[in-house]
């Protein structure tokens, strides 16, 4: 009786570590988007059109300047 | 093309994260900071393009077969065309070191950015941003990548935005009823380098029409004129190219705030026969089509006067293989007429008129003086 307890949380325990080994391979987008409060990730702003737009319109990126050329290159 | 907007150049789709490289810490390629306060912070040591530098990038642990090669590609640096040390122009120089800082200052900055230009994003060139929301595609897509470089002749010609004042120009015929893709002739394995060469038409692995067609020599203008052993042998454009687009005079210089910009004077799609000049094993026909090309022997005054003085070194109109390919072109469409006798359609005195005795002099071997 004992055997069949230990066998079945020991079955279980396996199950246990699989699902949690998968999730661990699985999770890394849940968890790049994933931050504390007051917080920014990666994934948390680049996923997230309207406040990439608003965070553009904050702080635009520098104008990298160039010469205006004419005819076909 | 016009660039794409900010916000959506670096959005990334959810359907990357499903994606080998979405299962990634994005600091593992990009560096920055995991979790900050805000987007300056964030972005602290991140490097936004980790693919250039291909054999010491972060694409190398995985894709080393393509990243060790990809130096001897000619998109890594465009070297013989504009590199500034060995561009083909050079052989036209007469004072060297003034034509090499033209090319440095100018000509040798095009060049793709890492293997992201072609697998993950628009080409830096345009201004980059995600093609597919940062997932990466192994074939670059001909529209979004290869013509966001290859712009004013490659793309007008085989998406038929050329027009032309001597016939109605289309699509090339590779492209529009099955839509063929760039990578579809110009193969991963030319792409990715390995054997150095020094010009594109010198590669191994350029694509020939004879890749997939069979001369077919029951056609009469075949027999004529397609076969090794014809009286007289053409490149296959010569009689299936549409008119393509020509330039003329480049000019390289910096404005008041020291920013290189070009000029050129003029451009325009016509279509020329020419004399092979450089007849060779892997280029064996009599005549070819010509493209002229920008270079005038003023091209790099800005730096330095009359530096192209050896403008006649190699023609100005110069061997070329147009995307712009049907079967009956104005070359073909009257039969034997089209081209014999119709002094029109060869390079002749007349295209030459008002150009330099210098540049005259280059396309010496080229033109065509008596017409078939």
């Amino acid at each position: 009786m004992n055997t069949r307890i230990a066998k079945r949380l020991l079955t279980v325990a396996l199950v246990a570590l699989a699902a949690a080994a998968l999730l661990g391979l699985t999770g890394c987008a849940t968890e790049q988007l994933k931050a504390e409060a007051g917080q920014v990730s990666c994934a948390g702003c680049h996923t997230d059109r309207e406040l990439l737009k608003a965070d553009l319109a904050a702080t635009p990126l520098p104008v990298v300047e160039k010469a205006e050329s004419s005819g076909e290159g | 093309m016009p660039p794409v907007e900010a916000d959506l150049a670096a959005l990334v789709s959810l359907e990357f994260f499903d994606t080998t490289h979405g299962k990634m810490d994005c600091r593992d390629c990009h560096g920055g900071v995991k979790f900050a306060a805000n987007r300056t912070e964030a972005h602290e040591g991140m490097d936004p393009l980790p693919s250039a530098k291909y054999a010491e990038s972060v694409c190398a642990p995985c894709h080393d077969d393509m990243t060790s090669t990809f130096a001897t590609n000619m998109h890594a640096d465009t070297s013989a065309v504009s590199g500034a040390t060995d561009a083909l122009v050079l052989e036209r120089a007469t004072d060297v070191e003034t034509v090499k800082m033209g090319l440095a200052n100018n000509c040798a900055t095009c060049h793709v950015s890492g293997c992201g230009d072609c697998h993950v994003s628009r080409p830096q060139f345009n201004g980059g941003g995600f093609v597919r929301g940062h997932v990466f595609y192994a074939e670059p897509n001909s529209s979004l990548n290869c013509m966001g470089c290859h712009g004013s002749r490659i793309e007008k010609e085989y998406t038929g935005k050329g027009e032309s004042e001597k016939t109605t120009l289309t699509a090339d015929v590779h492209w529009s009823p099955g839509g063929m893709q760039c990578v579809d002739c110009h193969t991963v394995e030319w792409m990715h380098g390995g054997e150095e060469y020094a010009s594109r038409y010198e590669s191994p692995e350029a694509p020939q029409c004879t890749d997939c067609h069979e001369i077919d020599k029951s056609i009469e203008m075949h027999a004529e004129h397609a076969l090794p052993d014809s009286e007289v042998y053409l490149q296959c454009q010569v009689c299936h190219a549409q008119d393509y687009n020509n330039c003329s005079s480049c000019h390289v210089a910096k404005d008041a705030k020291d920013l290189p910009y070009y000029e050129t004077e003029s451009s325009g799609f016509d279509l020329n026969i020419g004399r092979n000049y450089a007849q060779d094993d892997s280029r064996p026909w009599d005549y070819i089509v010509v493209r002229h090309v920008p270079v005038a022997e003023s091209t790099f005054d800005f730096y330095g006067k009359d530096a192209l003085g050896k403008l006649d070194a190699l023609p100005t109109w110069k061997y070329a293989t147009p995307h712009s390919i049907q079967r009956v072109t104005r070359q073909t469409k009257d039969g034997c007429d089209s081209c014999h006798g119709n002094r029109d359609i060869f390079l002749t005195e007349d295209d030459l008129a008002g150009l330099s005795d210098l540049e005259r002099k280059a396309n010496t071997d080229v033109l065509v003086t008596d017409i078939p």
